[in-house]
């Protein structure tokens, strides 16, 4: 039985690309860099990212998302039925390339299959993590100009992400997360967008982990009953956890974000431990993983690993507490039958 | 019924741009090379903007990050907080965290860049110098300083936005007031009711057109405390969940001036000449005096390419409204 210590460790996805890399896509962009050249620079820096997890002892690591710039841009170049017209702002001077459907969301070829086959082998660890932006995320940070409604739109990508994940599974892939940060943007459409969620997964036998972020977690909460996925992992720390009130009902796993990822500051080891303690006094220890609130891309790497080493630092604390009383481990099996 | 066309809010910033902001921010260039930039980007922004004919122009707002970021130059007592999305957009700013009693700002970049925008505009356009309403801008920010006395808040704010209204006003033609605040289900009745006091104070003196800007949602049932602010033109959000009330507002806008925002500044796809010249043909049978038509929120939600293409079909309708 694949079994975790008590507390499993893991991250949301993304990691900072090391500076090499981007410099090899500047290069790749302006044709100075060929195709082969710049696939191997890829594999090379998910290397790296899986070296820094494992310096760190995450117990789940992913590929740190390397060959993606982004998380709705990635899967909409793969997909058949979208147009990209430019890039459009998010904040400040952080720009992406907001997608338009304009045909039926068509499966084309295997989107993850690749990259996550290298992971795997390049791994310290089976248990890989592979993340797949979710439905709801992908329809509402499109434009729609073709479905009669962003609902239509969202059920046929989950067919289309459904086919992906199930790939995931037959090559071997343990941990398999739906990204789905916008799912509580609007409260009159969550009750769908958690279905839509559920038929993405329907018939994967892997663990399947959600993640949600910054947001209005209240609008989720109503819903949470359906939701067949064993684990929701959450943006914590930046709330000061005011949130967690709100899934004490939720009956599957929770990732708790440690970790605020919108701030340079690095969380001291017993500051984690501290922030778990009072995790463990709303979840049972056995239902808990530890993460941060979200990717690590936007901060420097260097602050990225210490957070991340501090991060299991802190857990290994509260970790050696729970084994007096009994906790050792915790495992990979399902909690749902999809 | 007069009938005109105007761009609302922002339009796309460059990805240039916003790098050349970032590393002024960083220290890394220096001003000059900033304006240097914002000079470049106004003079083919009017330049476009001309070639379609529109009226009322913004200067296109690409020197701030986003509506509240534009706040933060004129007011002192304030710093900028975290970053919140911006209603249900994959868009976000960055919250103003009142410290201190909110003053004037002597000096200040905004007056700079209305300057500038004054310069470059061409006389067929009307400049309007665009603001953050104090009920918008009292639920985009955090009020550490003036704790429950809200009402004290939204005061100091409208005395500070009226200096700076004072202070440029021989820059602009109108001023484009945003309080996409107004109708959303969070904001009490009682503190709408009190709004108009707090625009009397802003508008004192100020004897230039005034448009009020909503976007995203519209409520009856507070409609006519939003017409009895002191304005002269009321805009209304008529795209996408909309769509549906525009004959409503027909009947409400009677011997009226509107903006009604017929751009969906939300979507791509692009908006039907014959719909933007039958909401024309309505306004003008159910007796609303002037109409503004434009786009329904900031252009910096769908990318530059589209935001003129549609800029180039609202010419077109304007063009077959106007020959009948």
């Amino acid at each position: 039985m694949d079994e975790l210590p008590i507390l499993p460790t893991t991250v949301i996805g993304s990691y900072p690309r090391p500076k090499w890399l981007r410099e090899a896509i500047r290069l790749y962009h302006q044709g100075k860099l060929n195709e082969q050249d710049m696939k191997e620079a890829f594999n090379d820096a998910v290397i790296a990212v899986l070296r820094d997890h494992q310096k760190a002892g995450i117990d789940v690591p992913t590929d740190g998302e390397m060959r993606r710039d982004e998380m709705v841009e990635f899967f909409a170049e793969r997909l058949g039925g979208f147009r990209f017209y430019g890039f459009v702002r998010v904040w400040g001077d952080h720009y992406y390339r907001k997608p338009s459907v304009v045909g039926k969301i068509t499966y084309k070829e295997p989107m993850l299959l690749e990259e996550a086959l290298f992971a795997k082998e390049a791994s310290y660890t089976p248990y890989l993590k592979v993340t797949i932006t979710g439905p709801y995320t992908i329809a509402e940070w499109s434009y729609n100009e073709y479905y009669k409604s962003k609902r239509d739109l969202a059920f046929d990508l989950a067919k289309v992400l459904n086919t992906e994940m199930k790939k995931l599974v037959e090559a071997g892939i343990k941990v398999i997360q739906v990204d789905e940060p916008a799912i509580h943007t609007r409260k009159d459409e969550v009750e769908w967008a958690v279905e839509a969620v559920n038929e993405s997964i329907k018939g994967i036998g892997v663990k399947v982990v959600m993640h949600v972020c910054y947001g209005e977690y209240s609008y989720l909460e109503p819903y949470l009953d359906r939701l067949k996925v064993d684990q929701i992992n959450l943006a914590l720390k930046n709330y000061n956890y005011e949130p967690v009130k709100l899934f004490e009902k939720w009956d599957g796993e929770i990732g708790v974000g440690v970790i605020d990822v919108h701030n340079r500051r690095v969380e001291s080891p017993e500051e984690v431990a501290n922030d778990l303690r009072m995790l463990l006094e709303h979840f049972k220890p056995e239902r808990v993983w530890v993460n941060p609130d979200c990717g690590l891309k936007l901060l420097p790497r260097s602050v990225a690993f210490q957070k991340i080493d501090n991060m299991v630092k802190g857990t290994l604390i509260v970790r050696e507490e729970l084994k007096r009383k009994g906790y050792t481990t915790t495992n990979l099996k399902p909690l749902f039958n999809r | 019924m007069e009938i005109y066309t105007a761009l609302v809010g922002s339009y796309p910033r460059s990805i240039k741009i916003a790098k050349i902001i970032t590393r002024y921010r960083n220290g890394n260039v220096e001003e000059s090379k900033v304006i240097e930039e914002i000079d470049k980007f106004q003079k083919d922004f009017f330049g476009l903007m001309e070639e379609y004919k529109v009226d009322y122009v913004t200067d296109g707002m690409v020197e701030w990050d986003d509506i509240v970021d534009l706040t933060y130059s004129f007011l002192k007592g304030v710093e900028k907080g975290a970053l919140d999305r911006f209603f249900d957009n994959n868009f976000y700013y960055r919250h103003i965290v009142i410290k201190s009693k909110l003053e004037y700002r002597e000096s200040n970049d905004y007056v700079k860049y209305m300057e500038l925008a004054k310069k470059n505009v061409m006389k067929s356009l009307k400049l309007k110098a665009v603001i953050l309403g104090p009920l918008s801008f009292t639920y985009m920010s955090k009020n550490v300083h003036y704790k429950g006395k809200t009402e004290d808040l939204m005061m100091d704010y409208s005395y500070v936005v009226n200096s700076l209204l004072k202070d440029t006003e021989k820059y602009y033609d109108a001023v484009e007031i945003h309080e996409p605040y107004f109708f959303q289900d969070r904001v009490r009745k009682q503190r709408l009711e009190n709004l108009k006091e707090y625009y009397k104070t802003m508008f004192n003196g100020i004897n230039k057109e005034k448009h009020i800007i909503t976007y995203f949602n519209i409520k009856f049932d507070v409609i006519d405390d939003y017409f009895k602010l002191p304005v002269d033109v009321y805009g209304f959000d008529v795209t996408e969940d909309n769509k549906p009330m525009i004959g409503m507002l027909y009947n409400i806008s009677k011997d009226r001036q509107v903006y009604f925002g017929v751009l969906d500044s939300r979507n791509t796809k692009l908006d039907k000449i014959s719909t933007i010249k039958r909401i024309a043909n309505n306004a003008k049978e159910k007796g609303i005096t002037k109409l503004i038509l434009g786009n329904s929120t900031f252009n910096d939600l769908i990318p530059e390419l589209i935001v003129k293409r549609k800029f180039k079909i609202l010419q077109r309708a304007k063009e077959m409204i106007l020959n009948g």
